[in-house]
């Protein structure tokens, strides 16, 4: 009983701040000699920017987290098949009361403008004029009034529904009675601040007028998805990611290279433009981040490889090998199979993307003078090459530290190395970009990247020579 | 079967093997202990090729363990802690070791996996296992190819007595079956039910006990 | 609480340490001693963008890792906690370090950055090192509102201080729940680069982790900016808080 008379005067000051607003808008309307309708007058109750900002999202906030601690605690929540079951009845519950509410405060409201001109469309004024609470370029103007606010009152409906879902997942996820009230007065505090300065806000939830006008789409978006995320993932434990999802990941991102790349070019140049690499002169952030994703990721999945078969499970592979070197070539053929593969289908997964893009299909080149076969294969050759200087080295390193984070440490100053202050060209990094064939012929490359192969399988003979650290 | 012949050993400083000459016949359970950094697991190491000899020679079946021969053929391990991938589950981690050699089927790994007290249809991670079950899942892969030597550094820690029971019943059927195994144990009873022959390091020798 | 907290402190005391901490300073040396020649300033700060930014802001979340977190693994790889627990309250415990680990690393990238801010403005002068020109350097997003150079040095300081800590903590939590050290440096790691990539695709650089601590390669923009990718990761390491919060169970 208590609760209900308090709901109602809840409301109902909300209805009496609305009816003042409306009735000084109205004064001042009819101050200047506009001539409005009762459908204008309504938007001071449905549509008014301050009142859903200071009043009615107060009035969620406050509505919802007395929802919440009735419905959410331990008690309730055993009764449950599981905490999303939970949080869903306590939204029907919220739902009521808030629907409710929302009906009567829209009738009422509406009563209280029927003091206005009666009219079954918008008025002149509204649409020649920025009027009361909607702009004049409003799409709400190409529809019935009544529809309009009923759309409105729909979209106020279901933001208080996601502002309670949003407030229930946050509680049941901490259990914090005090956080759920930190959060709630960051929303309420933090909508005032961010419509001042012109950021998106819950207000985006609150008004379908705004949203419209500001055209958050996205926010509105990004807002359900974050929060439909959070629906399903309760209840499940936090994993962090596996070796599955980091191939993943790493192939989204490819495609999203292949994807921004500016349309029209040659078909050449695309790929230049893909795999072009860094340069001490010129150098480029975007590019260097693209050769990073490309050609760094395949490296960290490679650790990922590594850290099972040479520091896990190394010495119990070494013994069944009952030698380091044949160990060793079943991992060099591996590297080998798989360097190639990815190099080769990098270029063919940009050649499908070229297509898509519509790329001019000649031979011709405006970023470099090469021929369309130099570049393919310093592409696919050169790259591979590349892949396997990574791959060697990081198992040197893996090897002979026995620690996988070191393998991070080698990637991260590979990717200092080719940053334009410390970059030398004798450095075995980053050389299979295409912006080398400026100032290196394609075959030089593969020399060198062949001689540092070599090299590093040397140093790695010499490592096996010595004893093999077992010791964590 | 294996040969010591004047193996001086130094490690972090400490001489732990000086002049060692001994040798060790097929088809026993060997007792190696010591006080704890007396060099039993480097003894081991030494054993399998991991770890040189500073000075002398190890021949295991008459072929010293040098260059090509670094590593010894039929050697089931179980060295400091037991190794495995956290993300796979205990039969997985068996099978990418068994793949190494391919001498082994399914049925045999969970066969191994039954013989130290593991669910072989257990899907829980390794990351998961207990501590007692890292051990067993280690002592697994040691036994599971039929491995005709078995160096075993300290096989039973962390197994409940039930297991223990059961790894000793497996131990001395396998010595039967003429292997050899090499055991640590800071359990005196482990040493005395199961030992044909102990060797204590002590001062830079392995002195024969027993 | 307190008492864990010196206790950890003192023991984090070591030669090791002192060397990570050294390493930041070491990289800026090494990097001052390129762009002394060849690069053109007209100020300062152009000195400090150059000096302090590219490397350090490539491999920042490394950086941040390196200092104090190998300590933590291998406490955790050689059981040390375990034995621990018996001794303290697990949970105090890991709370002090991560408090520790936090501070050391706001320490050392605090320190270094107000230090070469303070060498650079006040002290190389007299030292006639560098040359500039004539000329304004361009603003920058912390230059365009701090004008003083004091109250741009402690804020940019701060900020990076504060960013240092905000990586170095997520990492130890990373490391605390998953007790996989590759996982704990290379997720804030990727992080960073994956979102510099993709803001970089999306031609909104100015969200970009590097541009936001070093905000050396884009145009001045509005302050606030910094603070959106700073948010993400802010609200990541509440998550990750709970997370450990809820854990009843910790066995690495």
């Amino acid at each position: 009983m208590v609760s209900r008379i308090g709901y109602a005067l809840a409301w109902l000051q909300v209805t009496v701040f609305a009816c003042i607003w409306m009735y000084y808008d109205q004064q001042e309307a009819l101050g200047h000699g506009i001539f409005f309708n009762q459908w204008d007058l309504l938007t001071a109750v449905t549509m008014n920017t301050y009142l859903l900002i200071y009043d009615v999202l107060l009035l969620v906030l406050v509505l919802s987290i007395i929802r919440i601690r009735a419905d959410l605690t331990e008690n309730r929540l055993i009764r449950f098949r599981d905490s999303r079951s939970a949080l869903l009845h306590s939204t029907g519950r919220f739902a009521k009361v808030w629907g409710t509410g929302l009906l009567l405060y829209g009738a009422v409201g509406y009563i209280f403008t029927l003091q206005a001109p009666s009219a079954s469309v918008w008025s002149l004024a509204a649409r020649t004029e920025q009027v009361f609470y909607v702009s004049k370029d409003s799409l709400f103007f190409d529809l019935p009034p009544l529809i309009a606010h009923l759309l409105q009152l729909g979209f106020l409906f279901t933001g208080g529904l996601l502002i309670h879902l949003l407030l229930g997942l946050v509680y049941l996820w901490t259990k914090r009675t005090k956080l759920l009230y930190l959060l709630a007065s960051l929303l309420f505090l933090g909508t005032g601040l961010a419509f001042k300065i012109g950021l998106p806000s819950p207000f985006f939830l609150l008004s379908l007028a705004a949203l419209l006008e500001y055209q958050a789409y996205a926010f509105w978006t990004g807002c359900v998805l974050v929060i439909g995320a959070g629906l399903l993932l309760l209840d499940r434990p936090i994993r962090l990611p596996q070796s599955g999802g980091a191939a993943s990941l790493y192939l989204v991102c490819c495609v999203m290279i292949f994807l921004m790349q500016p349309v029209g070019q040659t078909y050449g140049d695309y790929l230049i433009a893909v795999f072009s690499g860094t340069a001490s002169e010129n150098f480029s952030f975007q590019p260097y981040l693209n050769h990073a994703v490309l050609f760094f990721g395949y490296t960290y999945l490679l650790t990922q490889r590594f850290e099972r078969d040479v520091i896990q499970q190394g010495m119990y592979h070494i013994i069944r090998h009952q030698s380091l070197n044949r160990w060793f070539l079943r991992q060099f053929s591996r590297l080998i199979m798989t360097a190639v593969l990815t190099a080769t289908g990098l270029v063919v997964l940009a050649t499908g993307f070229a297509f898509i893009q519509g790329v001019k299909w000649t031979t011709e080149m405006e970023s470099l003078l090469i021929r369309i076969t130099t570049l393919l294969y310093h592409t696919v050759v050169n790259g591979s090459l590349q892949l396997i200087v990574y791959g060697l080295i990081l198992f040197l390193v893996l090897y002979w530290t026995r620690e996988a984070v070191q393998g991070m440490y080698w990637i991260g100053g590979a990717m200092v190395a080719l940053l334009p202050l410390v970059r030398q060209d004798w450095m075995p990094v980053g050389l299979n970009g295409t912006v080398r064939l400026l100032d290196h012929s394609a075959v030089s490359i593969t020399i060198q990247l062949v001689l540092t192969g070599l090299f590093v399988l040397t140093v790695i003979q010499l490592a096996f020579r010595r004893q093999i650290r077992t010791t964590y | 079967m294996i040969t010591l012949t004047n193996v001086s050993k130094r490690y972090k400083g400490q001489e732990l093997f000086h002049d060692v000459n001994v040798s060790f016949e097929a088809g026993k359970i060997y007792g190696i202990t010591g006080i704890n950094g007396s060099g039993k697991s480097v003894l081991f190491k030494m054993l399998c090729g991991f770890v040189f000899p500073d000075e002398g020679t190890i021949e295991v079946d008459g072929r010293r363990l040098a260059g090509k021969n670094r590593f010894p053929k039929d050697f089931g391990i179980l060295i400091e802690r037991p190794g495995y991938i956290g993300q796979l589950d205990g039969f997985s981690n068996l099978k990418e070791l068994a793949r190494i050699q391919n001498k082994i089927d399914d049925a045999t790994i969970r066969k191994a996996m039954e013989q130290v007290g593991l669910a072989p249809n257990l899907t829980q991670k390794v990351k998961q296992y207990s501590l007692g079950m890292k051990q067993k899942l280690g002592i697994a892969q040691a036994i599971m190819e039929n491995q005709q030597v078995l160096l075993l550094d300290e096989p039973f820690n962390a197994l409940d007595a039930d297991s223990v029971e059961r790894i000793r019943t497996l131990l001395v059927h396998y010595k039967q079956e003429g292997r050899t195994i090499f055991l640590t144990s800071h359990q005196q009873q482990d040493i005395d039910l199961l030992c044909d022959e102990v060797y204590h390091i002590q001062e830079g020798g392995l002195n024969h006990i027993r | 609480m307190q008492t864990i907290i010196q206790t950890e402190f003192k023991r984090s005391g070591t030669r090791r340490t002192l060397m990570m901490s050294l390493l930041l300073p070491l990289i800026i040396l090494l990097q001052f001693k390129q762009v002394r020649t060849g690069y053109v300033f007209t100020s300062w700060q152009g000195v400090f963008e150059e000096s302090a930014g590219v490397i350090v802001a490539v491999a920042f979340p490394l950086l941040c890792c390196l200092v104090y977190l190998p300590t933590v693994a291998r406490e955790i790889d050689h059981q040390f906690i375990r034995y621990a627990r018996t001794r303290v309250a697990l949970g105090q415990y890991l709370v002090a370090k991560g408090i520790v680990n936090a501070l050391i690393v706001f320490t050392v990238f605090f320190v270094t950055m107000i230090a070469w801010m303070l060498f650079l403005r006040f002290v190389e002068p007299n030292l006639h090192w560098m040359t500039y020109e004539q000329g304004s350097e361009s603003l920058t997003t912390f230059t365009q509102v701090f004008r003083t150079d004091g109250i741009y040095m402690l804020v940019y300081a701060l900020w990076i201080g504060l960013n240092a800590a905000l990586y170095a903590t997520i990492a130890y939590l990373l490391l605390v729940l998953s007790g996989n050290l590759l996982l704990a440096v290379g997720l804030p790691f990727l992080f960073y680069h994956l979102l510099n990539f993709t803001a970089g695709l999306f031609s909104a650089p100015q969200f970009s982790p590097i541009s936001t601590i070093f905000p050396f390669n884009i145009i001045a923009m509005p302050l606030w900016t910094i603070l959106v990718p700073f948010s993400l990761l802010s609200l990541f390491l509440f998550i990750l808080i709970i997370t450990g919060q809820k854990r009843t169970e910790w066995e690495w």
